[in-house]
């Protein structure tokens, strides 16, 4: 063949290929997901021998479902900083680059007009709506636009907060075991018991423990127990939010008072005490312990199961209390093709294979009624209905989880806590701040 | 007169210099190299840098931008946020340059002496250079915990019990936050300077280091009163790009800091303030304004450099 000629039939091939290649997806819908934090490959953890699906797994049975669909992946890591899903949520909003988001920060895209509003979508479909989440369709509705309660997502799995206890430690001491649902006194005078020498052996240890960068969530949690309410979303979107009350005053000196009790570098942490999960440990009790992360290691390990128990997280008077950790999945609004979203969002939300695929990936919990059915496992676990309960205790989500008011409280707390501010002072400061903030909301 | 080979001569006299397009006509090979790069500045630095400029008098609203004129810059500096964050931004800086500018000389002294190895030497000092700054944040986030860290550990290792707190330390102390990521920005940029200030000291003439001795004076007094001397312009590049630095440090003190640079805000530089108002607070206008005002600073930080220090130092090469 001459070069010429080669040329030639390079370049035809160049332009032929693109022409051709929509023509073999062009009988399926394509809608884009955006998800955040899954395994891009499957792989094997090197300590417990767990092995986690890539996310592909998640596409692949999507698509087994749903052959008219084809769903597309966009899987990023959590990140940090400038390199984080914040800000990489935002460009792909901004370049409408995604039909379907996993958006931590949904409220405040609810509230900018981004997102569609799922309310509509369900009465439209009438009768026909399974309803696989319960009362959770009702009290995630917040504000935004076009509807002052609009559902704006709808979560497709959770993480969850409970009180983890280590057992040996009660043993070694004496003490008795903490009970399911345990109240703040009975935390605290167990916390002050569980503070010392360890009588067996010989170690220092502590009652209490708080994850220093994360302190706001057990705070509101203390707070919550105690009757505290942060405030509220008018009809007009204005949102009210009240730090600066006895409830809440009360609840900081209670937690300044038990972080006697932590490690002295608490503060300085983001994650559970060094040594959980191993022979090592010597902290006695955790509030707002992050249950989703160690089911796995839990589950692979009888002994462990034995020794590192959960408790249900505090509750208000109204009988919810801690955070909500659910992972919302959002429809933006200039999605082009709505329907086979909807559907694909119902999917990813709701059925038992993608419910299925969170747990074995990241040990997210179930949200859906399907989910547990689809999860034995946790069934079988010596506290395996306080974990699949407690989601159905969390507070409703905060609508200013990802915003100033959540910032300016936990570095008032943080300033308490190292002593820096009283209370009472860091949660002037903290209102101040927050006041500042919703002044300047439209 | 000698020329050098391919250079051209013009004939003296008003009027007799090459125009403008004809200057460009006899170099419009190296205008076209110099093109893709400036293409380059011009969209991911000079239009978002625009797009900065134009938001800070726009409020974001769901019907679109409404033109808010200095609203913005108002807030911000009547914001004790801003300003908390602009003195920890100005305290880190200051305090790194004042520990790591004198650590260089002497270090790079005492490398410019060394006749074998110093090679190795300079390639061990450059590597934290060449980490990632988030790397090396994580790994001081274990050398500083302060109840399993090696740090701490270390010291209750050879009996002191009284450990500093660290990163769980919000107060201007020594053994503070503040103090553990000036320690971890000394310790990564410490090679830059050495390497820097070594350059420097290799272009001081030997001559005049031969005639100091032929006057009786003593190693310790040439290095007083010529070695530091004639490192002043070293020194001034110094400041000038260890300023800019410092002034736009994010990336280690998000990674040890979080968000709202814990604890009790005492780790927030003024990027990470316009990056939370940004991207976190969804308050793009109040975040281009701390950038329009972060971008004068540092103009004016290099303005005042230039022309106080480095202008003679310019106008003796040209």
């Amino acid at each position: 063949m001459r070069p010429t000629h080669l040329l030639m039939l390079s370049t035809a091939l160049l332009f032929a290929v693109p022409l051709a290649a929509p023509a073999v997806a062009q009988d399926k819908t394509p809608v884009t997901v955006l998800t955040i934090g899954y395994p891009d490959e499957d792989s094997t953890d090197a300590v417990t021998g767990t092995t986690s699906p890539g996310i592909g797994k998640l596409e692949a049975a999507f698509e087994a479902a749903n052959p008219t669909i084809d769903l597309q992946i966009t899987n990023i890591p959590w990140g940090e900083g400038a390199t984080g899903y914040a800000p990489k949520t935002e460009a792909m909003i901004q370049a409408n680059e995604s039909c379907l988001y996993e958006m931590p920060g949904a409220a405040a895209f609810a509230r900018r007009g981004d997102l569609v509003d799922l309310s509509k979508l369900i009465e439209a479909e009438g009768a026909s709506f399974e309803n696989l989440w319960g009362p959770q369709i009702t009290t995630m509705r917040i504000w935004g636009p076009d509807n002052p309660k609009g559902l704006y997502y709808i979560p497709n799995n959770t993480g969850e907060r409970v009180i983890h206890w280590d057992a040996t430690l009660f043993e070694h001491y004496g003490v008795e075991p903490l009970s399911k649902n345990p109240t703040l006194d009975e935390i605290a005078t167990k916390a002050k018991a569980l503070t010392g020498t360890d009588p067996v052996t010989g170690k220092q240890t502590y009652g209490y423990w708080y994850q220093g960068k994360y302190a706001v969530w057990q705070f509101l949690s203390i707070a919550h127990s105690m009757g505290a309410n942060w405030g509220s979303v008018g009809d007009d979107g204005k949102m009210t939010v009240t730090w600066d009350t006895p409830e809440y005053l009360k609840a900081m000196q209670w937690f300044v008072d038990m972080a006697k009790y932590a490690p002295a570098g608490a503060l300085a942490s983001d994650s559970m005490p060094e040594g959980f999960l191993s022979d090592d440990n010597v902290v006695g009790i955790i509030p707002e312990g992050e249950q989703g992360y160690f089911i796995q290691p839990l589950i692979a390990n009888p002994e462990l199961q034995k020794r590192f128990r959960s408790s249900f997280n505090l509750r208000g008077a109204d009988g919810v209390g801690g955070v909500a950790t659910i992972s919302p999945m959002a429809m933006a609004s200039s999605c082009e093709n709505k329907d086979a979203a909807w559907t694909a969002l119902k999917w990813l939300a709701g059925s038992a294979e993608s419910q299925r695929y969170y747990f074995e990936s990241n040990g997210r919990l179930p949200t859906s009624s399907k989910g547990a059915e689809a999860i034995p496992a946790i069934a079988s676990f010596p506290d395996g209905d306080v974990v699949l309960t407690q989601p159905q205790f969390a507070e409703a989500p905060y609508p200013w989880a990802a915003a100033q008011p959540r910032w300016a409280m936990q570095t008032a707390l943080e300033a308490a806590l190292a002593g820096t501010l009283s209370p009472a002072d860091a949660l002037k400061q903290a209102q101040a701040e927050t006041d500042a903030w919703i002044a300047e909301q439209q | 007169m000698t020329l050098a080979p391919g250079s051209r001569t013009y004939p003296a006299g008003p009027g007799a210099r090459p125009s403008l397009r004809a200057a460009f006509r006899g170099s419009w090979v190296w205008y076209s190299f110099l093109l893709p790069p400036l293409l380059l500045i011009l969209t991911f630095v000079g239009y978002p840098t625009y797009l900065a400029f134009e938001q800070s008098f726009f409020t974001e609203t769901p019907t679109g931008d409404v033109f808010a004129g200095t609203y913005h810059f108002q807030r911000l500096l009547g914001s004790g946020l801003f300003w908390g964050a602009l003195g920890n931004t100005v305290l880190l800086g200051v305090a790194f340059l004042v520990i790591v500018i004198p650590l260089a000389t002497i270090f790079a002294s005492m490398l410019n002496r060394i006749r074998k190895g110093s090679t190795p030497l300079k390639v061990i000092y450059f590597l934290p250079q060449l980490t990632s700054s988030v790397a090396i944040a994580i790994m001081f986030n274990y050398i500083f915990q302060p109840d399993w860290g090696l740090l701490n550990g270390s010291l209750r290792a050879v009996g002191i019990e009284q450990v500093p707190l660290w990163l769980a330390d919000p107060r201007l102390s020594f053994g503070g936050s503040r103090a553990a990521v000036t320690i971890l920005a000394v310790w990564s940029g410490l090679g830059y300077f050495i390497i820097v200030t070594l350059a420097g000291l290799q272009s001081i003439p030997t001559d005049l280091y031969d005639a100091a001795a032929i006057d009786g004076a003593t190693p310790l007094e040439s290095w007083f009163y010529i070695t530091l001397p004639s490192l002043r312009p070293t020194f001034i590049f110094l400041i000038m790009t260890g300023t800019i630095d410092a002034l736009s440090r994010f990336a280690d003190l998000w990674t040890l800091g979080g968000p709202g640079g814990s604890p009790a805000r005492s780790l927030q530089s003024v990027v990470m303030f316009m990056f939370q108002q940004g991207f976190e607070n969804s308050d793009f206008s109040l975040a281009a304004a701390a950038a329009v005002v972060f971008f004068v600073i540092v103009l004016a930080v290099t303005g005042i450099a230039f022309w106080g220090f480095l202008r003679r130092e310019f106008l003796a090469i040209r």
